[in-house]
């Protein structure tokens, strides 16, 4: 119960509390851009952290994408045992690098002035997701060898079931816990954002791109005002009397 | 009473259609993979169509159920009598036809049902399937491994490890098992070095006939491997099992050896010299 609970029903929560929290804050704050500016920079500083973090970051996103979007070129990839030791190598590294530099954004965070306490509390609560996430990737990869292989056999259709909207927990539920608990932090991590110092950077970019669409809309608009104008009719349905 | 009588005709008819389907589904694929490299060829459909119409009242080589037993049923009758029986039995009975009516008679006068939507290919089939002794052909991978080849335990370590593919696409066992000293796989699921004498032979064989794990979001794989490629897993697995337990017999014999040497040449002349040895 439990298990289908977390496994079913709690990334389409997740979901949801993403989706809402960031059309709450974009609403709140779509008239204080500036604000929105200062918050990414903030942002910037407190999760930016050193190059060897953001790199290490990106491609721990881009094996996470690969292995979810690319199952079938994954497992093509690590059909040859070198190149599965490669990727795999790659990844283990990877994770313990962003350990070191998870540790280097906790200090930071714990030293930096903060606004108010709920995105104080939002940032701690994910910065301890993410060492979840993190700390589990890492345990996975190194208890329970190969998981570019069997990840992209069991979890990349366990996601793919929920973005279809059937989810299938069992294959969730029949991994080892700190797998689960790799998925379990990961949901965690989407339903926390908005409420963090990152969300910044999505209202910003969810304003600018609405700007963008809205951009045609608005220019048609402004058309049809100059056409007005030009064309009145009203000089022609009212008369002027003399 | 006669309540308790509908309830037990239910369920024999509920456990025949269930046996039927089961029957049906594991010819199926047995005569699949037999049909890969096997001197005796049959239509898989004539092997489900035997286990779907004739199975329930003829046995095969196991004596008179509600009609005879069909083992040489090809040799005692002429084929084209056969045909014209199988498609309706009703018509040669009132034909008149010897044979025919002292069947009637002999089986309480218990009519074959007239099975006209066969086509005569279709009953050909039937009739060189069960001429071959299809019902008696074993599937490929319920013979023991010890039977197993060196060319077949190599095949069986290529699948394992994933140089080979397998028929229907599932992922080699070194996704998530390692066979020590083997291959090098992963670490999921158990190491598989010693599974041949854990399940032994026929446990191993109904073990690997279905998926041990669940891969995709549906249901379980209809296929899974091959039955070749069961057998050549087996006799893999089995090799691999020997090594282990030679090794382990080397070991302990070593240590028995060594323990041995130890208590019998305590405070002997040699044993300076010995602690020095490399």
């Amino acid at each position: 119960m439990r298990a289908n609970f977390l496994f079913s029903v709690w990334p389409y929560m997740a979901f949801s509390l993403l989706a809402v929290g960031l059309a709450i804050r974009c609403l709140l704050e779509q008239k204080r851009m500036d604000a929105v500016r200062a918050e990414m920079a903030e942002a910037w500083s407190v999760f930016g952290g050193a190059n060897v973090w953001r790199a290490v970051v990106a491609l721990l996103l881009v094996v996470h994408v690969a292995v979810l979007l690319l199952p079938q070129s994954v497992l093509a990839w690590n059909s040859h045992p070198l190149r599965l030791y490669l990727f795999e190598a790659i990844a283990l590294i990877a994770g313990l690098a962003a350990l070191v530099g998870w540790a280097k954004l906790t200090w930071r965070q714990v030293s930096h002035g903060n606004r108010s306490v709920i995105t104080e509390l939002s940032d701690t609560i994910f910065l301890a997701l993410l060492l979840l996430a993190i700390a589990s990737g890492v345990l996975m990869a190194a208890l329970y060898r190969w998981g570019s292989l069997w990840g992209a056999l069991v979890l990349t259709p366990y996601v793919a079931s929920i973005l279809r909207g059937g989810p299938a927990p069992g294959l969730a539920t029949q991994m080892p816990f700190f797998v689960r608990l790799h998925v379990f932090s990961a949901f965690a991590m989407l339903a926390v954002l908005p409420l963090t110092r990152l969300a910044a950077f999505f209202v910003f970019a969810l304003h600018s791109s609405l700007a963008l669409m809205g951009r045609p809309v608005s220019a048609a608009v402004h058309a049809a005002e100059r056409w007005l104008r030009r064309h009145n009719p009203a000089p022609w349905l009212w008369p002027e009397e003399d | 009473m006669g309540w308790v009588a509908c309830r037990s005709i239910e369920n024999l008819r509920r456990s025949l259609v269930l046996a039927l389907l089961i029957a049906v589904g594991v010819q199926t694929s047995w005569a699949e993979d037999e049909s890969e490299n096997t001197a005796l060829k049959f239509a898989p459909e004539a092997a489900a169509t035997f286990n779907k119409r004739c199975t329930a009242c003829h046995t095969y080589g196991k004596g008179i159920k509600v009609g005879p037993d069909l083992k040489g049923v090809t040799e005692r009758r002429k084929r084209d009598w056969l045909i014209k029986f199988i498609h309706a039995s009703s018509v040669v009975i009132k034909s008149g036809d010897r044979t025919a009516t002292d069947l009637f008679a002999q089986f309480k006068q218990q009519r074959m049902p007239d099975w006209t939507d066969l086509s005569d290919k279709q009953i050909n089939d039937i009739l060189d399937y069960v001429a071959i002794g299809g019902p008696d052909i074993k599937p490929a991978d319920e013979r023991s491994a010890e039977l197993g080849t060196a060319a077949d335990a190599e095949n069986g370590r290529d699948i394992f490890s994933g140089r080979k593919g397998l028929k229907y696409g599932v992922q080699a066992c070194a996704a998530c098992h390692s066979v020590q000293g083997a291959v090098f796989g992963g670490s999921l699921g158990p190491d598989l070095s010693r599974t041949y004498f854990k399940y032994q032979d026929r446990a191993l064989t109904e073990f690997l006939r279905h998926p041990c794990f669940q891969w995709s979001a549906g249901t379980p794989e209809a296929h899974y491997l091959t039955a070749k490629e069961s057998f050549s897993l087996k006799v893999f697995l089995r090799q691999a099992a020997l090594q282990q337990s030679a090794k382990t017999d080397k070991r302990e014999e070593h240590s028995r050896s060594a323990k041995a040497d130890g208590t019998s040449g305590h405070g002997g002349p040699g044993d300076a010299q010995k602690g020095k040895a490399p």
